[in-house]
Order: C-alpha cells, then sequence, then structure tokens
C-alpha cells in the first residue's frame, strides 16, 4: 500500500462527507446492501433488478435453466453471486457493482458480502455508498454481522440507510415478529448513533413489499423498498469546508510545471494564495491546466477553467515557484483557511 | 457554485487513478483495442497527462482484427502520437491455433491472453491499465481498480485486498503485475454519452450501415453484428435505454460455456 499524507481524509467532523471522491449527484445514487450472511442481500437485489426490468434479455431464464440442469434451486442470488464457487458454496464472496435504473433516477447497486470472512470486501463496497440497506432475516432476528455492519457503516461515515425485514415468509407474515425486531435494532443503532426511520418488512423471495406493496402485510404503512430508495439522496462535494489538496504528482511535460491532484474539500480559484504543507511556503495560482483537444476546441465550455471545486482533479501552476514541492508529503491549504486553523 | 454532472465525476475519479497509476509503476503500459471504451482511455490519459499518453499502448494483433480497425489504429497512432506496440502470438498461430479449427475459448486465451503473456515478458511492465467496467460481466463486476496478477498472470478473485476512500493496493512482487482499470464505474451509456460530449475519434463500425451495427468489437470470425438503424450516437443512446441485450451478447468466447467468462479472465484475460 502506498504510503499517503492522509491528514486531509480525516476531518474533525466524522460526519462531513470527506470520505470518497464518489460524490454522486441527483440523478445518480450509489446503495450498499449489508447485513448478516444468509439473510437474502444478493436475493433482494436479484429480485429488484428483475422486478424492475433491468436484468438483460433471457438473463433470468439462463440462470434457471443453468440451476436445472445441475439439480440446483433456483435462486435470485445467482444473478449477482457470479463466480463458480460463490454459486456452489451459495454464499458472497466479493462485492458486485450493478446498475439498475427506477422511473425517478440510475442506481449504482452495491452487493456486500455478509460473512465475517469477508469483511474487507464489505468495506470496500460500503465505502463508497451514499446510503444503505442493512438487511436482517425474521426468522433469525438481529445477529452479530447485523450489529457489526452498521457499525461499520457508522465508521465509514455512511449515515443515510434503512432496514429491511427480509424472509417475512418464513415469519407467516407477521406484524408482531416485524415489531420485536425493529424494536431491538433501533435500541442497537442507539448506541452507535445512528437512526431511521424506516423499517420495511419484505420478502424477496416472493417479491413482498420490494417493488409492490404487500397484500399479505397490510398493517404495513411505510414505503417499500423501491419507493424508500427513491427518497434517499446523494451527497454533495464538500465545497463549504477549507480547502485541503493532496499533491498527486508534479509535471514537467513541457515549460510548464504543473502540480497535480485531487481537491478533497474546498473550492480554488485563479489567483487564490496557497500554503504547502509542510513547508509552510506560499504561493499563488497562475493557472489551472486544461487539455484543449482540436477536435472540441469551439465546443468546449471548458476551455479555461478559473475555478475547481472538491472532487475535480486538477493541475494547476504557480505564480512563483516552490522548489521540491512532491508527491504525498505536501500538501495545499489556502492561506485564508490556514491562518483559521492556527 | 459551479455544479458537476455525473460524466465530470467519472472524469474525475478515471483521471485520478491514472495519475496514481502513473505515479506508482515506473513501466506501465495500456492496451489499446481500437474499440470504444479504449479510446475513452487514450483521451482520459490525454486529460490526466495534458494532451498526451507518456506510456506505450499495446496492440495486441490476433490477426483476425476487422481492416477498419487497422485502419483506425494507424490514424489514432499519429493523431494523438502515441508510441504502438504490435504484438502478435506467432508461435500459436504457426501451431495453426485459429478460429477454423479451434473454439473460441481456446483461440482468445492463445491469441489474447498468451500474447499479452509474451509482451509481457519482453517488456516487463509492472502496470496495466485496462478499459474494463463493471457492467459488461459479472466477474468484471467484482473488480477493483487496482487488480494484482502473480506471475501466472492469475487473478486471486478469492483474496482481493480492500480498496476504499482513494487507497489502492499498489504493491506487486517481481514478475507480477497490476492491473489499473479507471473505467470500472462506468457504463456502457456512460461511455456513449462521454464519447458524444467530448467528440472523440471511434471505428465507423459502431454506427448502423445497412441495418446493422456492431456494439462491441472484437475478433472478426467472433464478433456479430445487431440489428439497429442507429447512425448516431443519440441514436445509439437512445436505443440503449431500451435494450434489454447485454453489450456481449454479440462476442462469442463468453457465452462458449458456463462461466466461460470466468474461466479466461481468472487465467487473464482482461
Amino acid at each position: 500500500m502506498t504510503k499517503r499524507a492522509v491528514g486531509a481524509k480525516q476531518s474533525n467532523n466524522p460526519q462531513s462527507a470527506i470520505r470518497d471522491p464518489h460524490f454522486s449527484d441527483a440523478a445518480h445514487l450509489r446503495i450498499v446492501f449489508v447485513g448478516h450472511v444468509d439473510h437474502g442481500k444478493s436475493t433482494l437485489i436479484g429480485r429488484i433488478l428483475s422486478d424492475t426490468n433491468s436484468l438483460p434479455e433471457g438473463k433470468l431464464e439462463q440462470v434457471q435453466r443453468a440451476c436445472a440442469a445441475e439439480n440446483m434451486e433456483f435462486e435470485f442470488a445467482f444473478l449477482l453471486d457470479a463466480l463458480l464457487e460463490e454459486q456452489e458454496q451459495n454464499i458472497t464472496i466479493d462485492t458486485t457493482q450493478i446498475p439498475f435504473k427506477t422511473a425517478k433516477r440510475n442506481y449504482m447497486i452495491i452487493d456486500a458480502p455478509g460473512h465475517k470472512e469477508f469483511l474487507k470486501n464489505m468495506i470496500t463496497g460500503a465505502s463508497s455508498a451514499d446510503a444503505a440497506v442493512l438487511v436482517i432475516a425474521a426468522n433469525e432476528g438481529v445477529q452479530e454481522q447485523s450489529k457489526r455492519h452498521a457499525y461499520l457503516l457508522s465508521l465509514l461515515g455512511v449515515r443515510q440507510f434503512c432496514v429491511v425485514v427480509n424472509k417475512m415468509d418464513l415469519a407467516d407474515y407477521s406484524e408482531g415478529r416485524f415489531l420485536e425486531i425493529e424494536k431491538k435494532y433501533r435500541a442497537f443503532l442507539k448506541t452507535l448513533n445512528l437512526e431511521t426511520n424506516i423499517f420495511i418488512p419484505a420478502s424477496a423471495r416472493f417479491g413482498e413489499n420490494i417493488t409492490a406493496r404487500s397484500k399479505k402485510m397490510e398493517w404495513h404503512s411505510g414505503p417499500t423498498l423501491a419507493e424508500a430508495l427513491d427518497e434517499m439522496t446523494s451527497l454533495a462535494p464538500p465545497t463549504d469546508l477549507p480547502l485541503r489538496l493532496c499533491v498527486q504528482d508534479v509535471y514537467k511535460f513541457d515549460d510548464r510545471r504543473i502540480i497535480a491532484g485531487r481537491i478533497e474539500t474546498g473550492t480554488l480559484q485563479v489567483g487564490d494564495e496557497l500554503v504547502f504543507s509542510p513547508a509552510n511556503k506560499t504561493s499563488m495560482v497562475q493557472s489551472i491546466e486544461h487539455w484543449q483537444p482540436v477536435t472540441s476546441a469551439e465546443r468546449s465550455p471548458r476551455a479555461k477553467p478559473e475555478t475547481a471545486i472538491a472532487g475535480d482533479s486538477i493541475g494547476i501552476t504557480l505564480r512563483e515557484q516552490i522548489l521540491r514541492v512532491s508527491r504525498r508529503v505536501y500538501r495545499i491549504f489556502t492561506l485564508r483557511a490556514w491562518r483559521l486553523r492556527k | 457554485m459551479t455544479t458537476r454532472t455525473h460524466l465530470d465525476r467519472l472524469e474525475n475519479q478515471s483521471v485520478f487513478i491514472f495519475r496514481e497509476a502513473y505515479h506508482t509503476f515506473k513501466n506501465i503500459a495500456m492496451p489499446w483495442s481500437m474499440c470504444k471504451d479504449s479510446n475513452v482511455l487514450i483521451w482520459l490519459a490525454s486529460r490526466a497527462f495534458f494532451g498526451r499518453v507518456p506510456f506505450p499502448v499495446l496492440h495486441i494483433d490476433t490477426t483476425y482484427e476487422f481492416p477498419e480497425m487497422v485502419e483506425f489504429r494507424e490514424w489514432a497512432t499519429a493523431h494523438y502520437k502515441l508510441n504502438l506496440i504490435v504484438k502478435t502470438n506467432e508461435e500459436a498461430r504457426a501451431r495453426g491455433i485459429g478460429y477454423e479449427t479451434h473454439d473460441p475459448v481456446t483461440v482468445t486465451h492463445e491469441l489474447k491472453t498468451v500474447a499479452l503473456q509474451q509482451a509481457m515478458g519482453q517488456y516487463k511492465w509492472d502496470a496495466l491499465i485496462t478499459g474494463i467496467r463493471r457492467d459488461e460481466d459479472p466477474t468484471r463486476a467484482k473488480e477493483r481498480y487496482f487488480s494484482r496478477r502473480n506471475a501466472q498472470f492469475e487473478w486471486d478473485y478469492k483474496d482481493q485486498p480492500p480498496e476504499f476512500w482513494g487507497q489502492f493496493a499498489t504493491t506487486a512482487a517481481k514478475g507480477e503485475h497490476v492491473r489499473v482499470q479507471p473505467l470500472l464505474d462506468w457504463t456502457e451509456v456512460d461511455i456513449w454519452r462521454y464519447i458524444q460530449r467530448e467528440n472523440i475519434p471511434i471505428p465507423k463500425m459502431y454506427f448502423a450501415k445497412n441495418g446493422q451495427r456492431y456494439r462491441s468489437l472484437g475478433c472478426s470470425p467472433i464478433t456479430k453484428p445487431i440489428t439497429s438503424n442507429a447512425e448516431t450516437i443519440d441514436a445509439i443512446i437512445a436505443e440503449l435505454e431500451t435494450t434489454r441485450t447485454s453489450e456481449r451478447a454479440g462476442r462469442a468466447q463468453d457465452h462458449h460455456e458456463r462461466n466461460a467468462m470466468q474461466k479466461l479472465r481468472a487465467k487473464g484475460f482482461l
């Protein structure tokens, strides 16, 4: 693993959005499905994909045929668990990402493995999500990974989520069982300072309360899973925080000396006075460099950028050169932010 | 405040990955098949490095290439001033490996994967930049941005390192290499919208002619066109918005047997 200055990734406020370059927009939401092993996450996702016609033509039938040929009971999960080992053991080994669409917007669904052996894969999947769906099976109730995954979500800063109590068919669609699990899990979430008002009783296997409202659970007045997803919001880039930019590299392909990196937080403008840490030297932004391809010269609105914001991968030149700026150890702050910090 | 679109975000993410790779690895190459995705890669590299591709691009020439693709290769090499390396598995062709006599999985392995291994043996690259996307295939959906391959080119998909917050596992032992995959998050429609927005040159075979077009391009004997009247990018995007056929449906090697792609990819196929 490459060593890098991680300071800019750690905010004083752990709830801020400094988590990942994956800032989504309103039309795209990244959502991770987590929960205990065998509580039906992959099945739930397979069901949503199937019920919203998001699967390629013939895919469902193809998997059904393959299962029949090998005397296996068909599982929606096989649509995602692509590896032979996953299908043989009926378990998700590694995280998968699959695009999916409702009338409202585009989703990237992230399926995370529920077995404790694959926690690193669960974290890999969850770290880039805007929101999460926590899945608890009604028959088994709250289990070890139901708790651990919620804890990891809170550490990763994913604070927007809903809870699906799945496999309600194995609990006779009982409202009492649902409320029992809800109460217990709510109390646990409170210890993590997590909260959600959305608990959904569902059966992924039979498609109850996934995209269509269940007739077997008319006592449930809340949303279906699809409705709950559409209500979630994506994270905006943290432009209102002070500028932080980790130097990724310094290029000297021609007579320009370009300092390249991604803005982690805040904004940057031509003319800004910058502080380079750790040397604490200052210089001013001369330009934000941008490749101008010949073919689109007249069409591109980005010909000469004057401003860049959090999430942008940029290259800048400086009015006065600062020597020995190199990768990793160097971080850039705006002068104003720097003074405030001291 | 200036806002950013979905495509801006994808571009920023890919540029970030390119720069990480270029800084981390001394000896790097980018396989280039001239297909739409790999032309987007060239474009993104030009964005990351301000108008240049500062490493060689590698074309694995199976000798079953469409003539239009080879023509495009020559044009684009000059246009982008690429350092192009062309590699063919001559030994396998001499042994008579070919689509006329062998199944597509065998030929794909020999003429693509083994050819890539031969090139790696020759040039000793420690990283390859690939244009694979998660939405193309369920095993690609499980990939990391930085993904190690051992000396035998095998992908240890059962034990991948964690990867998050822009932190990548970049170490590889001698003889191993790392696949760097800047397009993982892109979907097929994203690629087309980006080609449209940036006006990126691509081979003409993607556009309909006489009621047919190619949606995915590979070796000519095993790549089938789809029925389509989409003559413009707008029409292609409109077509993709409604289709439920998968992108690689016309690529025979993927469908030769159950989990064919997993087997191909575990052995080193991109």
